[in-house]
């Protein structure tokens, strides 16, 4: 088994679901697009 | 039976909303009750948001605290203060109406904070009023008769220091009293909001101040008076205002070399473990081109941007923000805009996106369009590390006449930045032909010391902020480069590096063709493409692509030789100039469609933005290579 | 005369008949309170630093322009300023 390219692939999955995730939160109006709230000391 | 009441209207949480004048300070007291760490000065130094928190009272019951912005009457002048009208009077679409307003005034300018009150009172809002800012008015000597006043006005009034730790305290164990929640709230009639009812008004705060004997003048502002008179005299004002800019400038250069080199070696030592840790492979790849060159390229820029963020605290902790916007009002005007977008304009320094939102201040709506569209000209602090990696790889750390040349050139670029919104104002103000006249009327607030713990607590966030971000989406971000830029893998005999042969360095060659007569090579343009996202990623993908590039071992080697290598000088300046007026990262973006309705504006916005940034750096390239043979 | 052409330092008086925009009025440039002008701008049309009572403004000359005032002999006195 190629561990080398399981454990990549499996850092990759993660980097993209952390995306999609923020993503989401983002659209769905959770999460700021600013990346911090505390950028503008927004209401969310 | 026995009529044990239960009290059932405890369970609704009990709303508390912060109304006052403009500087009174209202946030401050809020930070006090609810134990927030939300920045005082937020950026901007205004409140153009809600903001909501839980405070307990004296007793630990639980109240909901709203700080709304600052507002001089009931009669809102612009989108800031039509937030703060709308919560108090219950006609807010987004926000319940309160079931208390404290009407939070400075102590030492009484009659017109009572003006307020006044008119609420009118309205029959249930209130209860907050005499902020004691300590000063202790200073002077003097007492406020709180009990005379409270009679007077029939009215519930307490005493409050938003800056020092119990400050709050009466006002929490007022709010233990029932009978102030259970005040009926007013009907919606129509606002009496004239000249006439300010008349009125008036006469009310008068007649309550001689009721309790406070109609001496208060001296609390002699300091500011003074300071006032040297740093608004019309020359040295200005004067000083340039040297200030300039000395910041100096020092973001100066005082950071020391702390980015230990953030340097430190990043190498990681390397270098991990190299000698995992075998070669993948996953050595990714931790080392990929995570450790990305994410340190970056990380390495946080000094810098703290001491810039230093100076920025500290100015407008000061007071000293409004009085340069007063030194620059004439300017301001000459392009069609105020004094009042000064501010806004400033906070773009930090990050565009609350100078975006701070233009809600702005009641004209031209000179906010304006302002909305110039603010991300100013440049913001991400772009500085692109700025930094740049100049350190271009620009020779000579000193010319006493001054710090790499300081002098970053001193140079925020100077362009700021002429090229001056220029678009401009142009806009002639294109727009000649309009009313836009409104100043700001106040001056009195200066103060900075406190050191506001300035460490706003520094503590920023650079959470910033390790957050790094840690996030830049992150996650140059791990999906890396991954782009890995597969496919090259086959073996494959001339030329193996990163030529990936997905990016596919797309990289293929926008190359575009973007060549600006001197861009296609790791540049494979890099900016996630800089689309936050600028610093900019310079983790260079690191990631120039990491990758390398056939050997050469771990930990830094990014800005390796880039002043394999880049002319005209390809450093035009990707510097590219980087001054570069098209916003989709984050403000969507903040400038949020602000201003529709998309309209913030394509338009990126489109002439681009267009901007391709024909200024296409000059500069053609400049440098003409003048230097570069 | 208004108070873009007082001189300055001076207490000046607001007419109690000044006709100006109400959110002056509003900042306190009420009828009969006390002003004065600190600063002016050495440009024709830079904006003016203006006290009243005890707070102060950034004014620009065409808003300063419309608040009439005459001099006043004594400085803030009698009822607490504004």
């Amino acid at each position: 088994m190629n561990y080398d390219l399981i454990a990549v692939m499996a850092l990759g999955a993660l980097a993209v679901a952390f995306l999609v995730r923020r993503y989401w939160q983002v659209s769905k109006g959770q999460a700021p697009v600013c990346g911090n709230c505390d950028n503008c000391a927004c209401d969310d | 039976m026995s009529t044990t009441t239960v009290d059932i209207s405890g369970l609704a949480q009990r709303r508390l909303a912060l109304l006052g004048n403009p500087n009174c300070g209202k946030t401050a007291l809020f930070n006090r009750l609810t134990g927030s760490q939300q920045k005082v000065a937020n950026y901007a130094g205004v409140t153009v948001e809600l903001k909501r928190g839980l405070m307990k009272t004296t007793a630990g019951r639980s109240v909901t605290v709203i700080d709304l912005p600052g507002t001089y009457s009931l009669n809102a002048s612009s989108q800031d203060e039509a937030v703060a009208c709308a919560v108090v009077l219950g006609q807010s679409l987004r926000e319940k109406a309160p079931d208390l307003t404290a009407v939070v005034l400075d102590a030492t300018r009484l009659r017109r904070g009572l003006r307020l009150v006044a008119a609420l009172k009118r309205q029959g809002v249930p209130m209860v009023v907050v005499l902020n800012m004691m300590d000063r008015v202790r200073a002077q000597g003097r007492d406020l008769g709180v009990a005379r006043l409270q009679a007077a006005m029939g009215v519930p009034v307490v005493e409050a220091t938003g800056i020092s730790a119990q400050g709050g305290d009466a006002l929490r164990h007022l709010l233990d009293r029932d009978d102030l929640w259970h005040q009926a709230r007013p009907e919606p009639t129509a606002l009496h909001l004239d000249a006439d009812a300010l008349r009125t008004d008036d006469a009310q705060a008068q007649a309550w101040l001689q009721a309790a004997g406070l109609d001496q003048p208060m001296q609390a502002h002699e300091w500011s008076r003074r300071i006032d008179g040297w740093l608004l005299q019309p020359v040295i004002g200005v004067l000083v205002l340039l040297v200030l800019l300039f000395l910041v400038f100096q020092a973001v250069f100066a005082w950071a070399k020391w702390p980015m080199g230990l953030i340097q070696v430190a990043t190498a030592w990681v390397s270098e473990g991990v190299n000698t840790v995992l075998p070669v492979g993948l996953l050595k790849s990714l931790l080392i081109d990929g995570v450790i060159a990305g994410v340190g390229g970056v990380l390495v820029f946080l000094p810098q941007i703290l001491i810039l963020f230093f100076f920025i605290l500290v100015l407008e902790e000061s007071g000293y923000l409004p009085r340069a916007a007063l030194l620059l009002d004439r300017l301001m005007g000459s392009i069609g805009l105020s004094g009042r977008a000064f501010i806004p304009l400033l906070s773009s320094f930090a990050c565009a996106i609350p100078g975006i939102m701070a233009a809600r201040t702005i009641s004209d709506r031209r000179t906010k369009w304006v302002t909305v569209l110039i603010a991300p000209l100013m440049t913001c602090s991400a772009r500085l590390p692109v700025y930094t990696l740049l100049i350190s790889a271009f620009i020779p750390a000579k000193t010319v006449a006493g001054m710090s040349l790499p300081g002098l050139v970053l001193f140079g670029l925020y100077v362009m930045g700021i002429l090229s919104a001056i220029a678009v104002a401009w142009v806009l103000k002639l294109w727009r032909g000649a309009s009313e006249p836009v409104q100043l009327m700001m106040e001056l607030p009195d200066y103060h010391w900075p406190r050191a713990k506001d300035v460490a607590i706003g520094l503590w966030q920023r650079a959470s902020i910033f390790l957050r971000n790094v840690g996030g989406i830049i992150l996650a971000l140059t791990v999906i480069l890396w991954f782009l830029s890995t597969f496919p893998q090259a086959p073996a005999g494959f001339a030329g590096s193996p990163i030529e042969y990936s997905f990016a360095g596919r797309i990289g060659q293929g926008l190359a063709g575009f973007f060549a007569p600006i001197g861009f090579n296609w790791q540049i343009v494979v890099a900016l493409i996630p800089g689309l996202a936050a600028r610093e990623v900019m310079v983790a993908a260079l690191g990631t692509v120039y990491a990758l590039s390398q056939t050997g071992d050469a771990v930990g080697t830094a990014l800005a030789p390796m880039i002043a290598a394999d880049w002319s000088l005209a390809t450093g300046l035009s990707l510097l100039i590219w980087f001054v007026f570069a098209p916003q990262c989709l984050a403000t973006l969507a903040v400038v469609r949020k602000e201003m309705g529709g998309w309209a504006m913030p394509v338009g916005m990126a489109a002439f933005l681009f267009s901007l940034a391709y024909g200024a750096s296409w000059v500069t390239y053609r400049l440098a290579l003409n003048l230097g043979g570069f | 005369m208004t108070l873009n052409q007082a001189p300055v330092r001076q207490w000046q008086r607001i007419a109690a008949h000044s006709t100006h925009h109400p959110r002056l009025l509003e900042l306190g440039f009420m009828p009969l309170e006390n002003v004065r002008v600190l600063q002016r701008s050495w440009f024709k049309n830079g904006a003016l630093v203006v006290q009243v009572g005890d707070a102060v403004f950034g004014l620009r000359p065409d808003e300063a322009g419309q608040i009439e005032v005459h001099s006043s002999n004594e400085p803030a006195g009698g009822i607490a300023t504004a």
